[in-house]
């Protein structure tokens, strides 16, 4: 169920399965970015990259002004549809969410594993 | 005169007191501490602007999150996704910093929102004044929130802010936080002690270009529902009410007590109001239930209502008198109502009251007891008697013959109509029931002390009650082998607590 659930949202780190929770309990927020890594709790840097996932994979809109520091964010629940609710049931326990965390952990270092050993590979040949 | 654009609240009894609504633009602060109820009030504001009026409204949030807000108003039954789904409704959650520069700008993506969905309402959760918390002064001034006050204008919103109060809105001592001379409109809610239980209120302090009912109103909160309103009831009515107040000299009510109407020349008037006093057990309230059996058997609808004794004790106290209620109230000819004594909320029961006489229109009522009212609001003070006042406009209005039961505490004779509740002067017609020491037995008198506009007997009359029968006034001459003690016009002194026999007959002093 929690390998689905991460695949089927297409996260990748526990930055963007957070962000996403963010989202969903705050569907359209207007915010600067160190506000909203103040909300997440995450490096900037660290939320930058979340969100610019979010957009890629289409979760979230962003409507941007010329003169503020605020950003609006609107999360698209349509796409979200058929599996934001399991994924939010699932993290309204800590258990929950810890699972899922660790899952992506795991995926993560089986990630820069496989392109540990492509660039040691490569580098032998 | 132009016809004023008034924007609905649609919040029950919230219009009432503010003359019919909001000014369309305006900005009202709603002021309270935590927990008074701002928040629901504000998401009611919108929720009925979206759901009801056809206008659109937005929600800004600073501290409740989003998803929290919609499961709470999911218990009012504001259904709020329903109405983000429909576009009617947008809740953006921000800070007050980014809102502050939001509002001001010219291509503020708030503002975007906002006409995107034709919002024509907004409201602001969760300011801070000036006063009492943020402490950068670079946004938080008078300007800043005039400022503020002017984006909103400029959008032609109508904004309801939910300003947050640390500590008590009186401790203030009556000092104006600089927001509220910019504001259009100032509403604070407050929790205010009664004795051990709290009740809320709602104060329009400030309406500017607009009449209001001043003073503060009572409300409650109710699951399903949502706020309500109950305007005080001290706060005068429409003059219409007080120039129906007057009853009608043509008409007569029967009391339904054999005997009775024949000391009064054929009964009450229609519409006057009667104030039946008398120590417990002396026969109020037996008088009360034949008198709405008369009205029952005559056709006439009638209310009563009882503050002492709950609906089934007043079904089993009839039956013992010969008077079955139950068809009557199946037919719709009579209606018992019970309130709870404890911590009645007066405001509230009295618009309750209000409701049912405009509803139910009878031509008959029964208050059982004024002395509960009393216990509940105080007898020192304008309180008592400010809310007797409102009950008798509103039953004269209507042309409502009401018996009033009051309790006097006295258990012989009677040294006063009323004791500390002086409002026997707001009556038309006053009744006393008496026990009588007389040797060694205690016997019931009945003395009508007023009665205006009518020649009645002012003589003290012996009266019984008898099981299954109810209450009869007896004649003033026993008849010859009827019983062997003396009438009542054999003694004096009767209600002074002394009786003593007349001379008999051929005897003098």
């Amino acid at each position: 169920m929690a390998v689905q659930l991460v695949e089927a949202a297409g996260l990748r780190d526990a930055c963007d399965l957070d962000l996403l929770l963010f989202f969903s309990r705050h569907p359209r927020v207007v915010l600067s970015s160190e506000q909203l890594a103040a909300y997440v709790g995450y490096e900037l840097g660290q939320v930058a990259r979340a969100l610019d996932r979010l957009l890629e994979i289409g979760l979230l809109r962003r409507m941007l002004n010329q003169g503020g520091s605020g950003r609006m964010y609107v999360l698209e629940v349509g796409a979200a549809e058929p599996w934001l609710e399991p994924l939010q049931q699932m993290c309204a326990t800590p258990d929950g969410r810890n699972t899922l965390k660790g899952l992506l952990k795991q995926r993560q270092s089986e990630t820069g594993d496989a392109s540990n050993r492509r660039l040691s590979g490569a580098r032998s040949s | 005169m132009p016809e004023r654009d008034l924007v609905k609240t649609g919040i029950a009894g919230l219009d009432d007191i503010m003359a019919g609504g909001l000014l369309r633009g305006s900005v009202v602060l709603v002021e309270g501490t935590a927990g008074t109820g701002k928040t629901t009030l504000g998401v009611e504001f919108i929720y009925r602007g979206a759901a009801e009026f056809n206008e659109p409204g937005i929600i800004v949030l600073f501290e409740v999150s989003p998803d929290k807000l919609v499961r709470d108003a999911a218990l009012f039954g504001w259904d709020l996704p329903a109405l983000e789904r429909a576009g009617r409704l947008k809740i953006v959650f921000t800070t007050r910093q980014v809102f502050q520069q939001e509002i001001q700008q010219a291509d503020s993506l708030l503002l975007d929102e906002a006409a995107a969905i034709g919002a024509r309402r907004i409201f602001v959760d969760g300011l801070v004044p000036r006063a009492t918390g943020d402490t950068d002064t670079r946004r938080n001034t008078p300007e800043a929130f005039h400022l503020l006050a002017e984006g909103l204008q400029r959008e032609r919103l109508t904004a309801v802010l939910g300003v947050e109060i640390a500590g008590t809105l009186d401790a203030r001592l009556g000092a104006s936080l600089p927001e509220e001379f910019i504001a259009d409109t100032v509403i604070q809610l407050r929790t205010e002690p009664m004795e051990r239980a709290v009740q809320r209120s709602i104060e329009i302090v400030k309406a500017r270009g607009q009449d209001y009912r001043m003073g503060r109103h009572s409300f409650s909160i109710v699951d399903g529902k949502g706020i309500e309103v109950y305007r005080r009831v001290q706060a005068p009515r429409d003059s219409l009410r007080e120039e129906a107040a007057a009853f009608d000299p043509s008409t007569r009510v029967t009391t339904g007590v054999p005997g009775l109407d024949d000391l009064m020349g054929g009964g009450l008037f229609l519409g006057s109001t009667t104030l039946v006093v008398g120590i417990t057990g002396s026969g109020k309230s037996v008088m009360a239930l034949q008198y709405v059996a008369e009205g029952a058997r005559r056709g006439e609808r009638s209310i009563m209502l009882t503050l002492d004794e709950p609906r089934a004790q007043v079904l089993r106290n009839a039956a013992t008198i010969g008077i079955d209620l139950k068809p009557s109230i199946d037919t719709g000819l009579v209606r018992l109502v019970y309130d709870r004594p404890q911590e009645i909320e007066i405001d509230r029961h009295f618009l309750e009251l209000e409701k049912i006489v405009k509803e139910f229109q009878p031509r008959r009522a029964v208050i059982d007891s004024l002395s509960t009212y009393g216990s509940s609001l105080g007898s020192t003070g304008r309180s008592f008697r400010d809310f007797f006042h409102a009950v008798v406009a509103l039953m004269k209005e209507h042309q409502v013959t009401t018996l009033y039961n009051h309790e006097n505490p006295e258990l012989l004779g009677m040294s006063s109509v009323m004791g500390p509740y002086g409002v026997s002067s707001l009556v038309d017609n006053v009744v006393l029931l008496n026990w009588v020491e007389l040797g060694d037995t205690f016997r019931q008198a009945l003395t009508i002390a007023k009665m205006r506009a009518n020649a009645f007997d002012r003589t003290t009359r012996e009266c019984e009650i008898v099981n299954g029968h109810g209450m009869r006034v007896l004649p003033r001459e026993i008849p010859p082998g009827a019983t062997r003690r003396l009438a009542f016009w054999e003694y004096f002194g009767l209600v002074a607590r002394s009786p003593e026999r007349h001379a008999p007959p051929g005897i003098s002093g």
